[in-house]
């Protein structure tokens, strides 16, 4: 993030901001397509906390002004009780970045997004907070202009030991203000002790869309600034540019990193940072965050500089539990676009590291619907079961890595036929019984609570109403060398399909 | 199109650059121009200040209302049961609402017009409200309220009151000053504690100056999505109350004074109306039934007719068969904060204690002292030991989330204490700490956590009901925990930098 030196400083451009700030509120209702919650002014919004990568002792705070806020502060205070617990807080200076919403400039091409094109520069302000306590709740503001504060956010830093929770979503995309707004507020009732928000990707339907970003920041509302989010890029947070030679490639939306301030990891190239990291969260989680889209950087080796990488991570890893977390499912069909083989060359880069590598949890978005599904353990069928065959859903088995797919979209899908899993893993990798899917949902936009507690890690996947869909739990066993998936009751109700045994459905595209 | 909306929006701002330049300032207003409002206070044809409310049986029904500017003429809202289903909306009900225009530059009382000086150059709003009736018990609903067509706020999910079974609910005392800046993080943490409340009753002094737009617009952000997702109820205090006598006036007075509550107040608020009671005294005196087991009482004490209040209070126990009795209401039965006492403030209290001997109250929650201070009313309480279980008439709680402080004066105490010759115990109290309740109701059984704004437990009780009538409390373990002052807290400062 490079910081903004404003460069305007003409009594022209004072009387024309002195204007615009008279005309505001008419310029408000001349642009109709700028309701007040998407629109930028000189107090902080779409204030989101982050996860970086040492959560313990630190994190980090993105916020959005207009463009008439240059240089900004942040201020933290450990969270008393006491009345004035702001007394003493300690202030940051933030970086801050403007982006022209009008005129996206990428280092791959450029893309003039029409449904931005009456917005100008915003600017994107970031903070990270270092050398806190672990396992501490702090209090922190930040501000737009001269004395616009924000409100004083709690947050409280990773711990060094023992239990917590997380949430994790898939694809909030659709709906996303009207209808996701329930599904993250219930996530916060349900588990409102939840440390951080994992977002698997597609957090918006249109990756350059101001309006789209403006109804994911308005749904959360202040829960971004409470809760860390960890957003995961997926192919709709990105966009296509256009290069001088006319071609059209994929990248990140700039306003991705303008508005998320992600861990940075020097050993991956430039196009993958901020994208690609691992948090380590605790003692007994280490979370490695993949991109997964076929962007212009994958399509030229991206995927296997992704692969290379995460090998190391999860040889050098010494967390109790490892997860993966990605935008898209591999073992499904996809269509990737860009290149007929991009599913291929994606599943056939990751999945042999993560079978191999140890890794407990893969956690997806992408296609909208809800999948838990596991492999067995060691490439090897599972042990005999009761019956003496292989072991059947509901019964405790050892498993290898566990695989889910979930979608908070207000846009369903159906589930994939089982005939079109890829159970096939890829070059070398375990393909002994392949993939076994033991738990599905149509119609309905989930939500899940991850437990962990030493050797324990409790998945529960609920509804946005806030009933049980689904659970299981994860035993580590043998001094971790085995791991027991144990079914939860609300794995054996009945599997809510369209048209069979949930209400009706239509698509998206009316929702206001 | 595109290129039309930049030509028409060029054209606007060539306009007011010359209308910049030619107009000298002279010709504006002082206040009008000088007065810089922040985006979170200004209505637009968007919903705004949305909050539920109860107004009649909470079981079978809920009421929102939301702002939005003057051009807003018939809004809407829907309705439909939460299910499971992606498109769960597909069912909903459309409501119309009612509408009540309010011009926040004016307050009237009589004939007796004032102009709010702090509001001048805001528009005329209007407050937009719908009671959703005829709905199941103990049933998640999903609403939303809508401006002008299109602008609809997002989907909020409420759950109806249950028939009977155990609940949680919540008490809040005066938020009043540095609402947005501090107060926002203890509604938040009351969320975490109690993701499940069904409802939160606030004491009183939400804000610090009844007819101040801004700090209502606060007060609004301060709960933010809680306001929509619980239902709220409330009694007003007297910084909710204009007083029409003086500019400024010291609480002490008011009681006496010509005042109205904030014109803010009944427009931006759907509670209950009592049929009994005058106008001045709609949805400020009302109670809710909440369950079989608890029913609460809203009485404005600084209100007028505070007789009449009374005797409808009266009534309204008697005829009550809940096996929790609450009344909240701003003003304290007994606080042994600050100086000297009114008159008339003692007259009510002496009232009140009147009739609290003839008609059972079992809880009194209050704020207005800015501390936290509970205590027990029965016979003998005095002479009891505090680590042993009570029997008491009727346990009574101030609290306050405000950044503005009171100070607890001990001997102030002791001096009620022997007025009512022993059946009046003060238990625990803090100061320089706020504080709010979380309740939780389960049949013949109450539990009380008193919370702090990082969660950390300051105070804990436990009441059952005796069945020859009368309650048993007994203390919980932080009950015994340091008393929290001035002396032994964090520093503090005054209110009044913070923005």
């Amino acid at each position: 993030m490079g910081v903004l030196v404003r460069s305007l400083a003409s009594l022209f451009a004072s009387v024309l901001a002195a204007a615009l700030w008279l005309t505001g509120a008419a310029l408000a209702h001349q642009g109709e397509n700028v309701p007040p919650w998407q629109a930028a002014t000189d107090w902080p919004d779409r204030i989101v906390t982050t996860v970086m990568d040492d959560p313990a002792t630190s994190f980090a705070v993105t916020w959005r002004t207009d463009d008439s806020v240059g240089r900004t502060l942040a201020q933290i205070v450990k969270a008393s009780p006491d009345t004035r617990f702001d007394i003493g807080a300690e202030t940051v200076p933030a970086e801050t970045e403007a982006l022209n919403l009008a005129h996206f400039v990428t280092p791959d091409g450029v893309a003039d997004y029409l449904e931005n094109a009456q917005l100008g520069v915003t600017h994107h302000h970031s903070v990270v907070f270092r050398d806190l306590d672990p396992d501490t709740l702090y209090a922190f503001r930040v501000m737009g202009a001269r004395g616009n504060w924000s409100e004083w956010f709690q947050i409280r830093t990773a711990p060094r030991s023992g239990p917590f929770s997380f949430v994790y979503m898939g694809d909030a995309q659709q709906g996303v203000r009207t209808h996701w707004a329930r599904v993250i507020r219930m996530a916060h009732e349900v588990d409102p002790k939840a440390r951080f928000f994992l977002h698997a990707g597609d957090l918006v339907q249109n990756g350059p869309s101001d309006h789209d970003w403006g109804g994911w920041f308005s749904a959360g509302s202040y829960l971004h600034a409470q809760i860390a989010t960890l957003p995961v890029i997926g192919n709709h947070d990105h966009m296509r540019v256009v290069t001088e030679d006319g071609r059209g490639p994929r990248v990140p939306t700039p306003m991705w990193r303008a508005q998320f301030t992600l861990p940075v990891d020097k050993s991956l190239p430039e196009d993958l940072r901020e994208l690609v990291f691992a948090v380590h969260y605790s003692p007994d989680l280490d979370i490695f965050v993949l991109d997964s889209t076929p962007s212009k950087f994958n399509l030229e080796g991206g995927y296997k500089v992704q692969s290379a990488w995460l090998k190391k991570q999860l040889a050098a890893s010494k967390a109790r539990w490892k997860i993966v977390t990605m935008h898209h499912p591999y073992f499904y069909p996809l269509d990737l676009g860009g290149r007929e083989d991009a599913a291929k060359e994606m599943r056939e880069a990751y999945a042999p590291v993560i079978e191999r590598g140890d890794v407990d949890l893969v956690l997806t978005g992408h296609i909208h619907f809800y999948s838990r599904a596991s492999t067995p353990a060691g490439g090897k069928a599972p042990p005999a079961g009761a019956a003496g065959g292989r072991a059947m859903t509901g019964d405790p088995r050892a498993v290898g890595t566990m695989y889910v797919v979930s979608a908070a979209a207000a846009s369903q899908d159906n589930v994939v036929a089982p005939g079109l899993v890829q159970s096939g893993l890829g070059d070398g990798a375990p393909d002994d019984g392949g993939l076994s899917v033991d738990r599905v949902a149509e119609n309905t936009p989930m939500f899940q609570t991850i437990d962990i507690d030493g050797p324990k890690l409790t998945l529960k996947a609920y509804m946005a109403t806030g009933d049980i869909y689904d659970a299981f739990t994860l035993e580590q066993v043998d001094d971790g060398k085995r791991t027991i998936l144990v079914d939860g009751p609300a794995a054996s109700g009945d599997t809510r399909l369209f048209e069979q045994n949930t209400g009706p459905y239509r698509n998206w595209y009316d929702l206001q | 199109m595109t290129f039309n909306k930049h030509v028409a929006a060029l054209a606007l701002l060539l306009s007011s650059i010359a209308l910049a330049v030619s107009q000298p300032a002279q010709g504006q207003s002082t206040v009008e121009s000088s007065t810089v409002r922040p985006v979170w206070q200004l209505p637009s044809v968007w919903p705004d200040r949305i909050v539920a409310t109860i107004s009649a049986d909470p079981a079978t029904s809920f009421s929102v209302t939301w702002r939005t500017d003057e051009t807003v003429g018939v809004a809407i809202a829907e309705i439909a049961p939460a299910i499971h289903e992606a498109r769960f909306d597909l069912s909903a009900d459309t409501v119309n609402a009612t509408a009540e225009l309010i011009d926040p530059t004016l307050v009237s009382r009589e004939g007796d017009v004032r102009r709010i000086v702090q509001n001048a150059g805001l528009r005329p709003v209007a407050y937009h409200s719908v009671t959703f009736s005829g709905l199941k018990p103990d049933t998640l609903y999903a609403y939303r309220v809508r401006g002008a067509p299109g602008a609809w706020s997002p989907w909020r999910q409420i759950r109806t009151a249950p028939l009977d079974g155990p609940f949680t609910f919540l008490f809040f005392g005066d938020s009043q000053t540095g609402i947005r800046s501090h107060i926002t993080r203890t509604f938040d943490e009351a969320v975490r504690v109690a993701p499940n409340a069904r409802f939160a009753m606030h004491g009183g002094d939400l804000v610090n100056t009844a007819e101040y737009d801004k700090e209502w617009a606060e007060w609004f952000q301060a709960l933010g999505a809680f306001a929509q997702t619980v239902p709220q109820l409330l009694s007003p205090g007297n910084h909710d109350y204009f007083n029409f006598a003086a500019d400024d006036v010291e609480d002490d007075k008011l009681f006496i004074s010509p005042r109205a509550v904030t014109h803010f107040w009944r427009a931006q608020f759907e509670l209950p109306t009592e049929a009994g009671l005058p106008a001045d005294l709609q949805e400020t005196v009302y109670d809710v039934r909440y369950t079989k087991d608890v029913h609460v009482f809203s009485i404005d004490s600084s209100g007028v007719d505070f007789d009449r209040q009374l005797e409808w209070l009266a009534k309204s126990l008697d005829a009550s068969d809940a096996t929790w009795k609450i009344l909240y209401m701003h003003h304290p039965l007994y606080s042994f904060v600050g100086g000297r006492e009114h008159p008339a403030h003692k007259e009510r209290r002496l009232a009140i204690n009147k009739m609290l001997k003839a008609h059972h109250v079992d809880l009194i929650l209050t704020g207005h002292r800015h501390s936290y201070q509970r205590g027990e009313i029965g016979k003998n309480v005095a002479s009891l030991p505090a680590d042993t279980a009570r029997k008491i008439d009727t346990l009574f709680l101030i609290t306050a989330t405000t950044t503005k402080r009171g100070q607890s004066k001990a001997d102030g105490w002791e001096r009620f204490s022997r007025e009512t010759g022993g059946t009046y115990k003060l238990r625990r109290y803090a100061d320089n700490i706020p504080l709010f309740v979380v309740f939780d109701v389960d049949g013949p059984s109450l539990s009380a956590r008193v919370l702090d704004a990082t969660g950390g437990e300051y105070d804990a009780f436990h009441l059952s009901k005796n069945p020859g009538g009368g309650l048993t409390i007994v203390d919980g373990p932080s009950a015994a925990g340091a008393t929290l002052t001035f002396d032994n807290t964090a520093t503090y400062k005054a209110w009044d930098d913070l923005r």
